[in-house]
């Protein structure tokens, strides 16, 4: 009973949160020292370039593993205790392979477009909210900011298969902006039953609203129909199986990235799979509570108990959920058809979540929520 | 006042890139590499409007504009061949009609932009809301509401996809199953199948 | 499309004669709703039995082939390395029996008591082989080259040199099919690896001589003796076979038993 009293007690104190991001912290230390300002945002800078490549390299290596073992495999053994190190020795590999460019390319552009595609994911991993307390920036208009960039990342892959002067490349990457654009659609749909919830578009509004209970359960069917929706939608425009008809190694060899070798091949995927970190995020963090701990209306004593987690432990263990289950997806399911895949959105997807988003506006009227708010 | 200096430096560097590339975008002969130089000065005006705190326009120019038109016309270009074929270089006539009119409507852009007061608001402090502002004005209905814009955009943009489905539907015949462009043995064997035709097994295969 | 397919026996008349037959009657076609749901069971039904595989560690089926190196397995189907077949199993016993025997005398391992062996019984070198040659033609990649010379003895076509070129073999047993005497067959060997080229042509017969049953059938020892000659395992008439090469340094022969035994042999020969 003491130890309950222990844990409430610490909750208390817990229990508002008071987020802040760098940004923030930049702005408020800018009249008092211009160094610390500039300190702030050279950590920014260090902070996203450490965790873009740490992730690059967790990832890869957290794949290889999950597919072995999905397919009755180890995976990666000998470099290394584990084979930790084999993304490091095959990075390496990379760096130091020829970069060629086919003759007849477009030089300049084949050079850019890997920067393009890497772009966004950078930008994605300065807006998401890892903990109260760690995160670059909360824009107010950060989901919108989210679906914006999002459209930005299909130049590079177009770019990069105009560039190539290959058909093959051509071929893939029409198809992965043909299918980017189409499921777009369906991912801003579900978003907007996210931003309808919860009332605001920033980031950590969206977390902080979730006090009570994830936006997943706490909106009845809308909000679980919406998360659902966001992950078929957001896999999809992730260009992993069952939806990689772009680079479809049977028919296209390797799709928009088949005359990219040595670094510029090493961007392509890294962008892919900070890609799907940031997707995973973005689940956790609109419907999963983020950082938010776990909590159940009024039941003060387990909120409290969860509490004693810290909000970075929550963010990572829900983020790495939606990652394998990413994966998950990727090691069982056969590749869509072309047709199918346009049938899916444009005659699946895409309605529902017009109906979605009509009765999660219905459920926000009648203010039918499981718990109230607590104001 | 570092502050404001950077500010000062960023504002004009940011307008010198925008200025460029838009002259870029006009004078490329490749044009995929004129719409690629729209979309950077898209994105980098976006960035102006950030710089002004206008963070809403910011994200809606980048979602419509270089997510949305800049792509299609990349769509377009990629789709048909004019991507080989270089621009042609105007004629000299069509250059003087040209120079003659933008420099006349660059005098009455000017003359405009400097007859008009602005009234400056220095500490101009955005509210928080700004995107609530927008949508409920967006959804009023009076004098200082945007709901009839709002509809007859939508209405428009019903028009155009309406419009676009019915230039992209294939024409075939009613009550016809979908076969590919006049395959009559197709039908045929269609027709067989309801029991109305005559088509040997050996016909399919042959 | 799942479609419901019902089966009815029924009597029906064929030219005045009532036979039974089988009527099969299709069924509507099932709604969307409930081909959405099967779909959806279906991916479900998927996700569990990956993550059974995932879940259990029983399931991996990887051999870390170094490490298992002792006790590993092939299956009996394994199409590695070919191989001639040597029948006399008694002087194959003797054989082992006298190397576990020289192994134990001399406190060493068995593969090093193999490698003391210099004058090994002949007997237990006896094939199965004619010299017919329908490997050779069996071969798609002509990686078969059989030389047959003209016995002593029995003056009758014999094999000389077996020659198999591992480097363009591709292992697809048809050799083996074709044989119609059960003279070779394919091993479980695949550990090829080589620093030389030249090492991947080699003879597989370590005696020139008749077929078994031949030489079974001649009472003196004698004789028999002078039935066969010794083959190494290198050398011959084939270019690439072995190291007698024109400009080209002898080849570093791999430290296996039976090689280096040939080595000072064919090291002999060439000096």
């Amino acid at each position: 009973m003491q130890f309950v009293h222990t844990i409430a007690a610490a909750a208390a104190t817990n229990s508002t949160w008071a987020p802040q991001t760098l940004a923030q912290r930049a702005a408020d230390s800018a009249p008092h020292s211009l160094w610390l300002t500039a300190g702030y945002f050279l950590l920014a800078v260090v902070g996203v370039a450490a965790l873009l490549s740490f992730l690059g390299m967790a990832l890869i290596y957290i794949e290889r593993k999950i597919a072995a073992h999905f397919q009755c495999r180890l995976g990666p053994t000998r470099v290394g205790p584990f084979g930790l190190f084999q993304t490091l020795a095959d990075t390496l590999k990379l760096v130091f392979k020829e970069d060629f460019v086919p003759p007849k390319a477009d030089r300049s552009l084949h050079m850019l477009a890997p920067f393009l595609a890497l772009l966004v994911p950078v930008v994605l991993l300065a807006l998401i909210p890892y903990s109260p307390n760690v995160q670059v920036a909360d824009l107010n208009i950060g989901i919108l900011f989210i679906t914006a960039i999002g459209g930005f990342g299909v130049m590079g892959i177009l770019i990069a298969g105009w560039s190539s002067n290959n058909k093959w490349s051509m071929i893939g990457a029409m198809r992965a902006g043909a299918q980017i654009i189409s499921y777009e659609l369906s991912a801003t749909l579900a978003l907007l039953v996210v931003v309808l919830f919860s009332g605001t578009m920033s980031l950590t509004g969206i977390v902080l609203s979730q006090q009570d209970g994830w936006w997943i359960w706490r909106g009845h069917a809308a909000g679980f129909v919406a998360f659902l929706i966001y992950v078929v939608a957001s896999t999809a425009e992730l260009n992993r199986t069952p939806f990689d008809i772009p680079e479809g190694e049977s028919e296209l060899t390797a799709g928009f990235h088949t005359e990219y070798s040595g670094l510029r091949f090493a961007f392509f995927f890294l962008a892919e799979f900070i890609n799907m970190f940031t997707v995973s995020a973005l689940t956790a963090t609109l419907f999963l509570g983020g950082w938010m701990p776990f909590h159940v209306g009024d039941w003060a004593g387990f909120n409290a108990a969860m509490d004693t987690i810290p909000p970075g432990i929550w963010f990572l263990t829900k983020t790495s959920m939606v990652i394998f289950v990413i994966m998950w997806f990727r090691w069982t399911f056969p590749r869509l058809r072309v047709d199918q895949l346009m049938h899916l959105e444009w005659k699946v997807l895409l309605p529902l979540g017009f109906a979605n988003l009509f009765v999660a506006a219905v459920v926000v009227l009648t203010e039918l929520y499981p718990y109230p708010l607590a104001k | 006042m570092i502050a404001d200096a950077v500010y000062t430096v960023m504002f004009y560097g940011f307008s010198a890139a925008v200025v460029i590339l838009a002259l870029a975008a006009v004078n490329m002969r490749q044009l995929l590499r004129a719409a690629l130089a729209l979309m950077g000065m898209l994105a980098l005006s976006a960035a102006l409007y950030i710089m002004l705190r206008a963070e809403f326009l910011a994200g809606v120019q980048i979602l419509v504009y270089v997510g949305g038109i800049v792509v299609l016309i990349v769509f377009a270009i990629m789709l048909t061949r004019s991507s080989e074929l270089l621009e042609d270089r105007p004629r000299t006539l069509t250059r003087w009609y040209g120079g003659v009119s933008s420099i006349l409507f660059m005098l009455v852009a000017c003359g405009a932009l400097c007859t008009t007061p602005f009234p400056v608001q220095s500490d101009a402090q955005p509210a928080g809301d700004e995107v609530r502002k927008i949508g409920l004005a967006l959804l009023e209905q009076g004098s200082a509401g945007y709901l009839l814009p709002f509809e007859l955009i939508s209405l428009l943009l019903l028009v155009a996809v309406i419009g676009g489905t019915v230039i992209a539907r294939k024409t075939r015949p009613r009550n016809q199953p979908f076969t590919t462009g006049g395959d009559l043995r197709g039908e045929a064997i269609v027709q067989a199948a309801r029991g109305q035709g005559d088509v040997t097994p050996g016909d399919r295969h042959s | 499309m799942i479609h419901a397919i019902k089966v009815a026996q029924e009597e029906r008349l064929f030219a005045g004669k009532s036979v039974s037959v089988a009527v099969i009657t299709r069924g509507r076609p099932p709604g969307y709703l409930r081909v959405a749901f099967s779909a959806v069971a279906g991916l479900l039904r998927g996700l569990w039995l990956t993550l059974g595989y995932f879940w259990s560690p029983e399931a991996i089926v990887t051999r870390q082939y170094p490490e298992n190196r002792a006790t590993l397995q092939l299956t009996e189907r394994f199409r590695g390395n070919l191989r001639f077949k040597f029948p006399n199993e008694k002087a194959q016993e003797d054989h082992a029996a006298f190397i576990e025997q020289l192994a134990h005398e001399t406190q060493t391992h068995a593969h090093v008591a193999a490698d003391l062996v210099r004058e090994e019984n002949e007997t237990r070198w006896y094939h199965n082989c004619t010299g017919c040659g329908k490997c050779q033609e069996a071969c798609p990649n002509a990686s078969i080259k059989v030389f047959t010379r003209q016995g002593e003895i029995l003056e009758d076509r014999e094999v000389d040199r077996f020659v198999w070129r591992l480097d363009s073999c591709m292992f697809c047993n048809a050799c083996v099919q074709a044989c119609p005497w059960d003279a070779i067959e394919m091993t479980g060997g695949f550990e090829n690896a080589v620093y030389d080229r030249r090492l991947l042509v080699y003879n597989l017969n370590r005696l020139a001589g008749p077929r078994i049953n031949y030489i079974e059938e001649e009472e003196n020892p004698e004789v028999r003796k002078r039935m066969v000659e010794r083959r190494d395992r290198y050398g011959g008439q084939v270019p690439l076979n072995g190291f007698a090469l024109p400009n080209l340094p002898p080849v570093p022969m791999p430290a296996d038993s039976d090689s280096r035994a040939v080595d000072t042999d064919a090291q002999a020969r060439l000096t």
